[in-house]
């Protein structure tokens, strides 16, 4: 809608030419009685952005230039529109729109001395217009006020010029409400006025819905104000709805003619440009002398690892070397100096060091398994000495050696356990082969007569699994196993008990609670039979 | 739309003062204080105009609650005592039309052409089968995107 400029000619009128409002919910429209057209026309809104630069609030009556707005802030509130629907209530805004109004048409004097016709819908509500009437007179001392309805001024308007008769039906479809008005004898029916809550508003609401579904990528794109005016662009009002629809449902040329493509402001993405050939060898030399940086800093680091091994060894070495040319008595205090307790742990060390700089150096390193220790009592030294005798840092000692030696006695026990195991493994092997070698025959019908009454006791336990998930009216207790019941049994008295003293763990026998607790041997048992089976079964094919 | 400034046609940009002055920076954006743009864009009021008889300001001083309640419209009715008229003098709440007598007409939820058909599982109304295949395909979600366009979509309270 184009602004425009202020109007110069405001004194050349005469006192008794009216200034025509027509104070529509979604524009207004302002200009001179006996004009054709409105000297001004703009959306009936005030933004009021602040300034980015001072952060002051000020007022913007209807539209205004996008560019501006690099200098306001729209963010803290959207515009604002003096009308509930079709009726003004917000007569704060309608004041702002008012000085806009009167300012654009000219007015410098001090007084307005021309007669106001402002239109508003039909039956305005008393009270709106009430308060419409004194803002102008109070506020801005008009001589007089008229009030009408647009939609009957235009029927007038049209019947002068032979448009339409004396009688005849105002269909008047505005931003929110859509009103017919009989006209009778030139005068409006107001009795048989009727209003319907839909207009312009909801058409483009529902336009806008409509392409946000249809195309979901682009809801942010489909702005209101853009879809209004896709509406206004291409929208038009079909003579014959039906027809129309049949017209686009069967597509012929007319339809096609009417057809509407419309593409959305398109921002093209940012060109990945193709890095030349002078890029790519210079981004691969980067990366070549970043990791060649990489490289020379691993072998830097490495040359010192190994000249610090080398160190090492040496060092001990010559300690070795020392020790072994020195008294008996200055070997304590040679000890001290270097930090090791004993001789054997300076060799320890020493062999560990050389094998890690073999392995620095890259060389093969085949780790010996260590030689399977005994129990040699001259690694415990203090086991042995009664505890009245030793300072309390060796009684520390004491306790760490009885750990260790009690850890690596474990160790041994377990390996000797699992040789026997072993061994008797093998045994029963040979006992079954010897079997088998005997009297085959015998030692096959056994071997199936067993495999037959594994499978069956599995089958049952299966059976009785599905036969207790399936009752599922049965109790709690019918669905448990004897094992799973005992168990109940005893969390039950455990839990009774605990009204009276609690002594539990007092007796050892306490414990063996958890024992029974804990079995769950019906599990257990399964997974027994299961593994025998497979393993007769296994047994059955290779025979 | 355009404002005073554009329709002239000269730019907000190259405004006399600027040329005038013979800035080098004539042209530039950043020449001009924002606020001489914004009323050379003749969208900025005088705080006071010699016509009114109470300004702006005085009616609405600055710092005081902005948030003066007006009477929406919905309050605006209820005080209009609109039952002590009579039944058959017009006024804003009867001139309302009443609900439509009519059954509504029925259009394809999908392209808008008539619809003959409905679809018993989605209740989307549809005109041809290719439009039923499709509907069948949709995700429940949009189907009831499709059905609120029409105020008819399940609404769980």
């Amino acid at each position: 809608m184009p602004s425009v400029p202020r109007q110069d000619d405001y004194d050349s009128f005469d006192p008794s030419r009216a200034i025509v409002i027509d104070n529509g919910a979604y524009s207004c429209r302002v200009g001179w009685a006996g004009e054709f057209e409105p000297r001004m026309r703009f959306r009936n809104v005030l933004h009021r952005p602040r300034l980015k630069a001072s952060g002051n609030v000020i007022n913007i009556v209807g539209d205004y230039d996008p560019a501006l707005s690099r200098f306001l802030d729209f963010t803290r509130s959207s515009y604002r529109s003096a009308f509930d629907t079709n009726v003004v209530y917000q007569f704060e805004t309608m004041e702002c729109v008012f000085d806009y109004v009167f300012n654009r048409l000219g007015v410098d004097s001090n007084t307005i001395e021309h007669p106001v016709l402002l239109t508003e819908c039909p039956c305005n509500p008393l009270y709106s217009r009430s308060k419409m009437a004194e803002l102008l007179f109070e506020t801005y001392g008009v001589p007089s006020l008229g009030l009408g309805i647009d939609g009957v001024f235009s029927y007038l308007h049209n019947k002068r010029l032979g448009r339409c008769g004396a009688d005849g039906l105002v269909v008047c479809s505005g931003f929110t409400t859509t009103h017919s008005i009989p006209i009778y004898h030139g005068e409006p029916i107001l009795e048989a006025c009727c209003r319907v809550n839909v207009g312009g508003y909801h058409v483009t609401d529902y336009l806008r819905r409509l392409l946000c579904l249809e195309y979901p990528y682009h809801v942010a794109s489909l702005s209101w104000d853009k879809v209004e005016s896709l509406k206004f662009e291409h929208g038009y009002i079909a003579e014959d709805y039906s027809m129309e629809l049949k017209l686009f449902q069967e597509g012929d040329k007319l339809a096609e003619e009417k057809l509407r493509y419309w593409q959305l402001p398109w921002v093209p993405p940012p060109v990945e440009e193709k890095p030349s050939e002078e890029e790519l060898a210079r981004k691969a030399a980067i990366k070549e002398k970043q990791s060649q940086r990489l490289r020379d800093m691993a072998a830097a680091k490495r040359s010192y690892k190994i000249a610090d091994l080398e160190a090492e060894i040496q060092g001990l070495e010559q300690l070795l070397d020392d020790l072994d040319n020195v008294e008996e008595a200055d070997v304590d205090s040679i000890l001290t100096g270097s930090g090791y307790s004993s001789r054997r742990e300076i060799e320890a060390a020493l062999s560990k060091s050389s094998i890690s700089l073999k392995k620095a150096k890259g060389e093969f390193v085949k780790i010996e398994k260590e030689p399977e220790k005994e129990l040699d009592p001259e690694k415990y030294p203090l086991l042995d000495v009664p505890n009245e005798m030793l300072t309390p840092e060796q009684l520390k000692e004491k306790k760490k050696q009885l750990f260790l030696k009690s850890t690596a006695e474990g160790r041994i026990r377990a390996r000797l356990k699992r040789q026997e195991e072993e061994s008797l493994r093998e045994q029963e092997h040979n006992l079954e082969e010897d079997k088998r070698l005997a009297n085959p025959e015998q030692y096959l019908e056994d071997l199936r007569a067993r495999q037959a009454e594994l499978a069956a006791k599995i089958d049952q336990r299966k059976k009785q699994k599905l036969a207790a998930g399936s009752t599922g009216s049965v109790g709690r207790s019918e669905r448990l196993s004897a094992a799973q019941k005992e168990r109940m049994k005893l969390l039950t008295t455990a839990a009774f008990d605990r009204g009276k003293e609690d002594t539990f763990g007092q007796r050892d026998e306490d414990w063996q609670l958890y024992k029974k607790i804990g079995k769950d041997d019906d599990d257990d048992e399964a997974d027994e039979d299961e593994m025998e089976l497979s393993r007769l079964n296994a047994r059955l094919q290779v025979i | 739309m355009s404002l005073c400034g554009t329709t002239s046609g000269s730019t907000f940009r190259g405004s006399k003062r600027s040329l005038e002055k013979g800035s080098p920076l004539a042209g530039n954006e950043v020449a001009l204080p924002p606020m001489q743009e914004l009323e050379d864009a003749g969208i900025l009021l005088p705080a006071s105009l010699p016509f009114k008889r109470i300004q702006l300001s005085e009616k609405y001083p600055k710092g005081q609650a902005r948030g003066r309640h007006w009477k929406h419209l919905k309050q605006m009715l209820q005080a209009e005592t609109y039952h002590l008229y009579p039944a058959d003098e017009p006024n804003y709440m009867n001139i309302e039309a009443p609900p439509s007598m009519y059954p509504a007409k029925k259009y394809c939820d999908i392209t808008g052409f008539e619809a003959p058909y409905k679809d018993p599982k989605t209740k989307l109304q549809y005109a041809n089968t290719d439009i039923f295949k499709q509907i069948r395909a949709l995700p429940n979600e949009s189907v009831q995107q499709y059905l609120s366009l029409r105020n008819a979509q399940v609404v769980l309270k």
